[in-house]
């Protein structure tokens, strides 16, 4: 029960916090920000835990269960946070009502400043690449190691698409 | 201590399986679709475990009850995490210019990066999937939303936009 009682009090006082801060101002860098909260709230929440005598496999126990939630709350909102297409697509469809939206009006609609350049500025806030002398986008050490986990990945489910 | 030790690593093992299930079929059962290989592994990892919780806490009082809503979210939630991930090394924009990046190690301009990828292949590529899992119809060269399931997503990240960022998208924020 205290592993469950903990875990839900450290993840929804996390989650208040992040809240009112995003109030307050957004952060530059979301994720990174959404992390150091929650983290930092699991700490407090784990000295707590150590001060009322909870064992080491208890606070364990809660770590793993606000680390799980954690992730699978930044990788929700990373959909809030970019506009994903396939939702702008479907929202763009079902705005056009009863009559349907024509293929050729569809693709006016989308255009790369909405769906690509806004992911090409991410790339470099993020440095996973950066722009050189002649304005080419090279990636850095972290870029790479970021491509090389996706490429091996999809090589080891054998996906053929190239996606996106 | 053991049944302590046990019950921490549960979810861990069971989303271990899940895991490996999963890239099993995707890799000897190809014509098995990606989203169904991702749904057996998360059930059979689940059955794996209500199954094990089943067998090993005979005596069942209100701590271990409550454990095993624990171990539940936490497999649930790393399998979600996982799920996502399979999906955005398939869809995400951000790593399909990565890996185009990591291809071309001398770099690309921005419009060399636009002429492999751009919005056109992008709306091909997703309106394909789309049309595929009947989320849209195609009818006379237009088009109609099909079976509703994304359009609610789409309306619930709309509202979660509005909440969390007070915007209907970020994209609109930073400008």
């Amino acid at each position: 029960m205290k592993v469950l009682e903990y875990g839900l009090i450290i993840t929804f006082l996390s989650l208040i916090l992040h809240f009112i801060i995003w109030k307050i101002r957004l952060p530059k860098r979301h994720t990174l920000t959404i992390l150091w909260i929650f983290m930092q709230v699991l700490a407090i929440g784990l000295i707590f835990g150590i001060i009322k005598g909870l064992g080491m496999i208890e606070l364990i126990h809660i770590s793993l269960f606000v680390v799980s939630l954690t992730f699978a709350y930044i990788i929700t909102y990373s959909a809030i946070e970019a506009d994903s297409p396939s939702l702008v697509m479907i929202i763009a469809i079902a705005d056009a009502g009863i009559n349907g939206l024509s293929v050729e009006r569809f693709h006016e609609m989308m255009s790369n400043d909405l769906l690509v350049v806004p992911r090409l500025n991410d790339i470099l806030r993020d440095k996973l690449a950066y722009k050189d002398e002649n304005d080419k986008y090279i990636l850095t050490k972290k870029g790479k190691i970021f491509a090389q986990i996706f490429t091996n990945f999809r090589a080891l489910l054998r996906i053929e698409v190239s996606g996106g | 201590m053991t049944d302590n030790l046990i019950q921490l690593l549960s979810p861990i093992i069971f989303f271990i399986s899940n895991v490996l299930i999963q890239l099993i079929i995707c890799r000897y059962q190809s014509r098995m679709g990606l989203l169904k290989t991702e749904l057996t592994g998360f059930l059979s990892g689940l059955l794996f475990f209500i199954t094990f919780s089943y067998i090993y806490f005979t005596d069942i009082t209100a701590d271990t009850f409550y454990i095993f809503i624990v171990d539940l979210i936490i497999y649930t939630a790393l399998s979600y995490c996982y799920f996502h991930f399979i999906n955005l090394s398939v869809t995400a924009r951000r790593i399909r210019i990565v890996r185009d990046l990591y291809k071309n190690e001398e770099g690309m301009t921005k419009s060399e990066i636009l002429k492999v990828y751009n919005a056109s292949v992008m709306v091909d590529n997703r309106v394909q999937r789309m049309i595929n899992s009947g989320q849209i119809i195609i009818k006379d060269n237009m088009l109609y939303i099909g079976k509703p399931i994304l359009l609610l997503i789409a309306k619930i990240i709309v509202l979660l936009k509005f909440i969390i960022l007070g915007s209907k998208s970020l994209d609109e924020t930073n400008k």
